[in-house]
């Protein structure tokens, strides 16, 4: 009984090692990446719209900022739009400012511009060549929503509703609650929500396998 | 005398009746047993052409993680895939290849979709039959991204396709927010497939930090 104890005891303590291990192997795992903690202020961006408009994230500053990093060619994204237009309409007469964010490797502005139109996209559109600002701010995933107080501070980051299909909306929008939250001067009771989604295709991760093995387009 | 006759045709008449019943017993007791036969000569007849639906199978975050647990001591490879994502879709057969490669390798598939349950019949198991899909199919979208993360122990936010290899011991060891081919699961696998099987090579040593490969097309 006590050999069997004591055999625990280590097997226990071998597998908090292993824990640890994966945690330091988890943390170098995400040095590959910048990312903005929830009240941390967001980096500012100078980014072109669709129609060659720049815009800088701190000519917005003293207005609620929903940004929504999107790619018109993933389906969970897609799915997501019409509500997320509806949700522009509705509070951007409440002084919120919406911005799209494409920094997809794969698509470029002429292949966005008729989507958005055709969506009506109320908003700009900006379009991150190289995926330079989705590195700086952690943004790896299609749709992922940042929203950003009047000081420029992270107040949200993740998922836009609890969808459980592309197509089908979610019963829950986290954005319209974290919005109802800081138009009233709250804190975003949920700051952080994770969800199912495309991966941001890079182009920086790109050169660094290059020939490694076919791939197909997408 | 005349009696006694009628007894025992009776007898007879009861006996015969029951040779049907008795007869359908038996067919029904070994009927699995037939079938099972039937089931295992197919398969070492024409192992390609021969196509039965996989166990597909709806389970919560702590099951997934048992069900890892279990295979400690081989190679693990987990693909996160949705019937949904486009990228997801085109790398599956390159998982059919590497299923069929090694399951008798002690290299372990574990293929989970992030559709939701609630697809289960109406989409995932005719998604997984147009596919011809041979290994299990575990389907885990009822789960948050978040909480299967945190339970894999890797860095990983919900983004699909997204596949993890794990070691011998459990130890995270590669891991691809993007699209794969049996190629690039090879050159992580091969080195570490002596160590499962051999427990030689310490994890610590051979490779500290996991690889992170992020999404290119």
């Amino acid at each position: 009984m006590t050999r069997c104890l004591s055999t625990r005891g280590i097997l226990a303590a071998v597998l908090m090692g292993l824990a640890a291990a994966a945690m330091v192997g988890n943390f170098a795992a995400q040095a590959a990446l910048e990312s903005v903690a929830i009240g941390q202020t967001m980096p500012d961006f100078q980014l072109k719209d669709l129609d060659g408009n720049q815009h800088r994230l701190s000519q917005y500053k003293g207005k609620v900022i929903v940004l929504d990093f999107c790619s018109h060619k993933c389906p969970w994204s897609r799915g997501a739009d019409p509500a997320i237009v509806e949700l522009a309409q509705e509070y951007t007469p409440k002084g919120v400012v919406f911005l799209g964010i494409d920094s997809h490797r794969s698509t470029p502005v002429e292949e966005i511009k008729p989507y958005a139109n055709e969506q009506s996209i109320p908003f700009a559109v900006l379009k991150d060549e190289g995926n330079v600002y989705s590195d700086k701010v952690g943004a790896t995933r299609t749709p992922e929503i940042y929203i950003l107080d009047t000081e420029m501070k992270l107040a949200y980051q993740g998922a836009f509703d609890n969808r459980k299909e592309p197509e089908q909306r979610g019963e829950t929008n986290y954005v319209s609650k974290a919005l109802d939250n800081l138009l009233a001067g709250e804190p975003v009771a949920t700051p952080k929500i994770s969800a199912w989604g495309c991966t941001i295709k890079r182009a920086r991760a790109a050169a660094a396998s290059e020939g490694s093995a076919p791939r197909s387009g997408s | 005398m005349s009696h006694r006759v009628m007894t025992t045709t009776v007898h007879a008449t009861r006996g015969w009746r029951a040779v049907p019943a008795l007869a359908l017993l038996i067919s029904l007791a070994i009927w699995p047993l037939l079938m099972q036969q039937a089931g295992a000569e197919a398969a070492t007849e024409a192992p390609e052409e021969v196509y039965a639906l996989p166990p597909i199978t709806v389970i919560d975050t702590e099951t997934l993680l048992d069900r890892l647990k279990k295979e400690r001591g081989k190679v693990v490879v987990v693909n996160f895939w949705a019937t949904w994502c486009p990228p997801c879709v085109t790398e599956l057969p390159e998982f059919v290849k590497l299923y069929r490669a090694y399951r008798d390798k002690n290299v372990v598939l574990v293929s989970a979709s992030a559709d939701h349950p609630d697809t289960l019949e109406s989409r995932i198991k005719p998604f997984v039959a147009a596919k011809k899909l041979p290994f299990p199919v575990y389907v885990v979208g009822a789960s948050s991204p978040d909480e299967l993360g945190k339970a894999l122990k890797v860095d990983w936010d919900g983004a699909l396709p997204a596949t993890f290899v794990f070691d011998g011991e459990g130890k995270l060891r590669k891991q691809w927010l993007e699209e794969i081919t049996i190629a690039d699961m090879e050159r992580v696998i091969g080195p570490l497939m002596k160590g499962a099987l051999t427990g030689e090579g310490s994890p610590a040593e051979t490779a500290s930090e996991p690889e992170v490969a992020r999404a290119q097309d």
